[in-house]
């Protein structure tokens, strides 16, 4: 039992941090550049082997894991970084996971920084993404499918060259297909959220699969289902942390310079016992989201109620930390001349996203035995 | 990073767990406090004693006191298994965990040859005196006076809240002012008494889960030979800190979580509601779940604390946010547990047709104080503020 992250670990978070701060991070002054196109953004975190952790090594990757991108995916929440890093990671590690060849050049482009991918798990009429009875149904085609239906907010759609999707194939069962988005049939419409990360409905016409876009099909295809749904749970979570971290950054130091009654707001017990809840629980959730990495990364049985876990005990820092972090800022907080307000939509989307905390405690319910 | 236990350390986890429900007697239930008073502390001194036997007693110290010098995590372990049942070590655990552990770091040669073995062989009950009737939270401001008379020191005063003080303790570990002139955390000494000195009495304090645990000791010129002074006068106040350190981690709450949300879990599945078993009920299971997510708070933050001190890291905020969500996690399931229950939640032990035999009111009514001793929450709170977050303090 080792809690501490290993030399190398430690070096990957320092540069993720550095690298953030300078080239990533938000800006939210009125009149700053135009954040650069996000295939940019992939191309440079590609040079430094991020787009490639997870990848093994003598498959050209990067190694690492889970656990090594939810490093950097906190550090790029940190300063409120957009990017489709995790996006693309929830197709490339299901990739890894269904033992695509290293030189496959979906693989190749995705860990390139030229291949923008992303998982959409919401299908039309589907509560949540972990509605089991709600895939879209492919039916059979000569010796392919074709497939109709409508997928919303799916991450960075707009830019992605590459959906994975879950369908139940007539004859083959559940799977996970990797549609290109250039398809003929294939529809992305941009949806206004209140999030900052882009999302999309893929729309889907006639649209035709091969045997080539699937993954893995029939009970390989469920269960690859659904550890993809775990990794992307995780590494959501991880790069939403670090958004809870920036929120709590800015209130305490906003705290410290703000006088009323003649005194830094920060001597209030009833302001810094806010601040001291929310690094409660950001320190718990962050120990909690390296534990359900390490626990992916290892193959163990108890990933489930891990996930499920961690993802049930974030809504309740994430809810505490909007709360607390607007109550601490007060008026401007809730401005957009301001940076908060960037961070708590971070928040709220990945409180929203992949499982709210009824799904996930029945989850935990049923691994407890009841 | 490694979240796995080491094969040795399950092993001793296997034989630890054997070992004690082996031993426990069939009235123990939960632990910990006296409710069957005249039986709770023999027992606990037979317990410890059979512990020392294997060396089990005193596995976290260094072998040149009579310990294992085992590895924090196999501390954990036995920190684990001991307060998943119920702590049987009862007084015990306090000389083992930070009373020995001053003496060591800061005793005389003398003191350590005297108490130290004592200890390591079960034989002999500490209490604390630390809390006054007007000196809580401030604890710094502690009014209790040791007059310096040469060879001796006269005592004069009141502590309140002291553990087992009536089982009888045999020594407390005293917190005193030696110099009223100084600041407050200057004038503060440490001294070992014998509790048969002339002049200390000590009145139990029943409390809301029984009779015993807590206690006022009367201090009536008492007279404390120097020898007994622990390190330098007036300098006591690092040595509490360095004590109250260990008595934040030394106490595994995530583990008596745990054995709260199994008890209940075994509860749900074979009770019937309306020709259905509880545990199918949607709100039931939820409120479960929830129990397990403050339970993996609780242990993952009270684990950093061990992986910080083994890499030479000295947790201050980081202990403070471990006790808070060990508590936190107890007192939640306790209080999840009645809910579950219901109106027979609030049966007692003694009524034979008590839900889970009355254990879950039992649990409420102990870990209500959880949140109060070692600081309270909001104590904890303020340290989190002030040294986890560089904020000011309340001016």
């Amino acid at each position: 039992m080792d809690l501490m992250l290993t030399a190398e670990q430690a070096e990957l978070q320092n540069t993720a941090r550095r690298y953030a701060e300078r080239n990533l991070a938000f800006q939210h002054e009125p009149g700053a550049a135009p954040a650069r196109p996000a295939i940019e953004t992939m191309r440079a975190m590609a040079e430094l082997g991020w787009t490639s952790l997870g990848i093994p090594e003598d498959e050209h990757g990067a190694g690492g894991g889970v656990l090594e991108l939810c490093l950097v995916l906190e550090e790029l929440g940190r300063v409120g970084a957009i990017t489709p890093l995790a996006s693309t990671a929830t197709v490339v590690l299901p990739m890894i996971a269904a033992r695509v060849n290293g030189s496959d050049p979906r693989l190749r482009e995705a860990a390139d920084g030229t291949l923008i991918a992303t998982l959409g798990l919401l299908d039309d009429g589907a509560r949540d993404e972990w509605e089991s009875s709600a895939a879209l149904c492919a039916r059979r085609d000569g010796d392919g499918w074709l497939v109709d239906g409508r997928i919303g907010l799916v991450p960075w759609a707009v830019s992605a060259g590459l959906v994975a999707l879950r369908c139940e194939l007539d004859e083959a069962g559940p799977a996970l297909v990797l549609l290109p988005t250039d398809r003929s049939g294939v529809v992305v419409t941009a949806q206004e959220a209140i999030g900052p990360e882009p999302r999309a409905s893929v729309s889907l016409a006639g649209v035709r699969i091969s045997g080539d876009d699937v993954l893995a099909s029939g009970p390989d295809g469920a269960e690859l289902v659904v550890s993809t749904r775990d990794i992307a749970t995780v590494l959501q979570t991880a790069w939403a942390v670090g958004a809870a971290e920036a929120a709590l950054g800015l209130s305490v130091e906003y705290a410290k310079q703000r006088e009323q009654f003649g005194r830094a707001i920060a001597t209030y017990q009833a302001v810094s016992h806010r601040c001291a809840d929310m690094r409660m629980g950001i320190d718990a959730l962050r120990l909690m989201i390296w534990e359900t990495a390490w626990a992916i990364d290892h193959g163990r049985s108890e990933v489930v109620e891990l996930v499920a876990s961690t993802k049930a005990f974030a809504d309740d820092v994430f809810g505490l930390t909007i709360v607390n972090a607007h109550q601490v800022h007060g008026a401007i907080g809730y401005s957009m001349e301001y940076p908060l307000q960037h961070y708590t939509r971070i928040l709220k989307t990945a409180q929203l996203e992949l499982g709210g905390p009824g799904r996930q405690l029945e989850r935990i319910a049923i691994r407890l035995g009841l | 990073m490694d979240f796995e236990f080491t094969p040795e350390q399950v092993e001793l986890r296997a034989e630890l767990e054997g070992f004690v429900d082996e031993r426990l007697p069939p009235w123990w239930g939960s632990g910990i406090f006296g409710e069957h008073q005249d039986g709770f502390i023999p027992a606990t001194v037979e317990f410890c004693k059979e512990m020392a036997e294997r060396g089990w007693l005193t596995m976290s110290w260094p072998s040149e006191y009579g310990g294992l010098d085992s590895d924090l995590w196999s501390q954990m372990v036995l920190r684990e298994v001991m307060w998943g049942r119920g702590e049987p070590r009862g007084p015990q655990y306090m000389n083992l965990n930070y009373i020995g552990p001053m003496i060591m770091r800061f005793g005389s040669e003398e003191q350590k040859a005297r108490h130290l073995p004592a200890m390591a062989r079960g034989e002999v009950l500490w209490t604390q005196g630390f809390s006054e009737p007007g000196a809580g939270s401030d604890l710094a401001s502690l009014s209790t006076r040791a007059e310096d008379r040469g060879d001796h020191f006269v005592v004069n005063g009141q502590k309140i809240w002291n553990s087992y003080a009536a089982a009888p303790a045999d020594w407390c570990l005293l917190l005193v002012r030696t110099n009223p002139d100084a600041p407050k955390h200057r004038g503060i000494s440490v001294l070992l008494v014998d509790m048969t000195t002339t002049g200390v009495t000590v009145r139990p304090i029943e409390s809301m889960a029984g009779y015993g645990e807590i206690n006022e000791i009367f201090f009536d010129d008492v007279v404390v030979p120097r020898e007994n002074l622990v390190g330098e006068q007036d300098q006591g106040w690092p040595m509490i800190v360095f004590g109250l350190s260990f008595e934040r981690t030394g106490i595994a709450n995530h583990a008596r979580a745990l054995a709260t949300i199994q008890r209940l879990v075994e509860y749900v599945r074979k009770t019937e509601v309306d020709g259905r078993p509880l545990a199918q009920d949607p709100h039931v299971r939820t409120a479960i779940a929830r129990l397990y997510c403050d339970y993996r708070a609780a242990r993952l933050t009270s684990y950093r604390i061990v992986s910080m001190v083994e890499n030479g890291q000295d947790p201050q905020a980081e202990a403070s946010i471990a006790w808070v969500y060990g508590t936190r996690a107890a007192q939640n399931a306790a209080v999840a547990g009645m809910e579950i229950i219901g109106p027979r939640a609030q049966l007692g032990t003694s009524e034979h047709t008590a839900p889970v035999s009355g254990l879950i009111a039992r649990e409420w009514l102990e870990t209500i104080p959880w949140s109060i001793v070692v600081g309270t929450v909001d104590i904890q709170r303020s340290i989190i503020a002030q040294r986890g977050l560089g904020m000011p303090k309340a001016s």
